[in-house]
């Protein structure tokens, strides 16, 4: 009889480190930060593996952890000890500002100006493409919050976007 | 015409199309880049010209002055630290991995001895070097749990040939958090470390001395690294984070103080400037000389576009008296080995830095890909 096994966290790793990267990199506005992040997401959950009770919710748990991750790596310097990122590190990024192209760069800084919370309900929403209950399952608010957040950044884009036009 | 959220989904998508799966690196080979250490207690175990060990006995030494855009200061009348380094080096690898420490002669490079971790479900993570450079404060922690775990201090004890004589539990041998950074005074008496929070946001500095703990706190959202006990252990000093709107700092907290306020009982030595990132220092013995560095430029591991400056100071109680050099080179952190400076560019290249004229000679070493060294 062959022995049914569980995805190893390797293979959680091969198959979600990437999009979580990208993830992390919308929050932090730092590549090397954002790697970091995600990799301490992965070991808390390596730490925890053997209390995983729903391998459903791992994907859920990373993000979480990838969010509150982001914002704590001020405080833990074994996550990012060698990168002090500014707090607008993401539109002060030369490459990621170069590839990003002309257009994109007024809203990514007024992306980058909102604050922590709707730059977060704002990257789940529009790069993780998530419903607004996960987003209040991952920030830990309530449903109304995550689109009452969503509406103000929009409107504040909306604002700082025609300001800038 | 696209609406507000289309643009928005689009400019993620370029941003984020930077990070290629291709660039990524394995689930344990990033945190070995992320952990690395380097450090040495500075004190000159040998009166033997170790400059001359290294590069003539390492055999692996190219001696190279280094192309810098920044020409080195002029030395000034400073009496240069005794040019020796050490005769080992103890290098850690991946702890994921569970591999042994390993002892290298830094005069052939070769290996003389591993050390296994004496306790299982353990991994060596750091090193603390003492003045005579046969004995050092080694930590071991638990590869499974958190940042509460205990650490498990152990005084390493090499024999001339650099095979262990001894490997005994230290004074205190358990410290039940998670310690790092860790630096020890001359004799090896004294350790001091920084505690990563474990409950609650706030880190701790703290010494260990007699078999008492003392300890600083340092409130959310600064935090403290790299560590310089003065020989005696009545000094100590660590870089202290940026915060918004100011550069990083190095400060150097009295030891005698009461426990509390690590900014209450420490003054400013040195302020980075505002522009720099990532900032590392490392402070003499007898703390009349430091050193620092820091990156400017875009944070990039990959493309490697980050500029790293490094300067030497020599200072006193009122903080920096005069520039031994300022200059730039490639280069991640920056620590002591012996009288001279050491800068690691981790996974490429290890140097020793003239500390007056801040000539840099590549050392051609195995270990550079290491996750510390510790020298």
């Amino acid at each position: 009889m062959r022995a049914t096994t569980q995805p190893g966290i390797e293979d959680l790793y091969r198959e979600h480190a990437l999009g979580l990267v990208r993830f992390a990199l919308l929050l932090t506005g730092d590549r090397v930060a954002a790697e970091d992040v995600v990799q301490d997401a992965f070991l808390g959950l390596h730490r925890h593996w053997d209390e995983v009770k729903d391998p459903g919710r791992v994907l859920a748990y990373l993000r979480t952890a990838v969010v509150n991750g982001s914002r704590s790596r001020y405080r833990r310097h074994l996550v990012a000890r060698r990168v002090r990122p500014e707090p607008l590190a993401m539109v002060q990024s030369a490459e990621a500002l170069v590839l990003a192209g002309e257009d994109r760069r007024a809203l990514l800084a007024a992306v980058g100006a909102l604050p922590r919370r709707q730059r977060e309900v704002l990257a789940l929403k529009y790069f993780l493409d998530l419903g607004e209950q996960e987003i209040a399952a991952i920030l830990c608010i309530s449903r109304g919050a995550v689109a009452s957040t969503a509406s103000r950044a929009l409107t504040a884009l909306a604002r700082q976007m025609r300001e800038e036009s | 015409m696209r609406s507000l959220e289309d643009e928005l989904r689009e400019a993620y998508r370029a941003v984020t199309g930077t990070v290629r799966e291709q660039d990524l690196p394995g689930l344990y080979e990033q945190r070995a880049r992320r952990r690395r250490r380097s450090r040495f207690s500075a004190f000159a175990p040998l009166a033997a010209a170790a400059a001359v060990m290294v590069a003539v006995g390492f055999g692996l030494v190219m001696p190279e002055l280094l192309s810098a855009p920044g020409r080195p200061a002029a030395p000034t009348a400073i009496p240069a630290t005794p040019r020796t380094t050490p005769p080992f080096m103890i290098i850690v690898n991946t702890p994921n991995a569970r591999r042994p420490l390993v002892v290298v002669s830094a005069a052939t490079g070769r290996t003389t001895a591993t050390v296994a971790v004496p306790r299982k479900g353990t991994v060596w993570f750091d090193v603390a070097p003492t003045a005579s450079g046969t004995r050092f404060i080694v930590a071991a922690t638990p590869l499974r749990g958190g940042l509460c775990n205990p650490t498990y201090l152990y005084m390493l004890t090499l024999s001339a040939s650099g095979v262990p004589a001894s490997l005994r539990p230290w004074t205190v041998p358990v410290v039940h958090a998670e310690i790092d950074s860790l630096s020890a005074s001359a004799d090896g008496g004294t350790l001091a470390f920084v505690q990563t929070a474990c409950r609650g946001p706030d880190q701790q500095i703290g010494i260990i001395r007699g078999g008492r703990m003392k300890t600083w706190r340092e409130p959310y959202p600064l935090f403290a690294d790299d560590l310089s006990l003065s020989a005696g252990g009545s000094k100590l000093g660590y870089a202290e984070s940026a915060v918004a709107g100011r550069g990083a700092r190095v400060r150097v907290l009295d030891t005698g103080s009461a426990p509390g306020s690590a900014t209450a009982a420490s003054t400013i030595v040195y302020t980075y400037p505002a522009a720099g990132r990532a900032p590392s220092a490392a402070i003499g013995p007898d703390f009349t000389t430091m050193y620092v560095s820091w990156l400017t430029g875009y944070v990039s591991w990959l493309t490697g576009r980050d500029t790293f400056h490094l300067a030497g100071y020599r200072i006193g109680a009122d903080g920096v008296q005069g520039t031994l050099f300022s200059r730039t080179m490639p280069g991640e952190m920056v620590s002591l080995a012996g009288g001279q400076v050491l800068v690691w560019d981790p996974g490429v290249s290890l140097y020793l830095v003239d500390p007056v004229t801040g000539k840099a000679t590549r050392i051609r070493t195995a270990w550079t890909n290491a996750w510390g060294i510790f020298w």
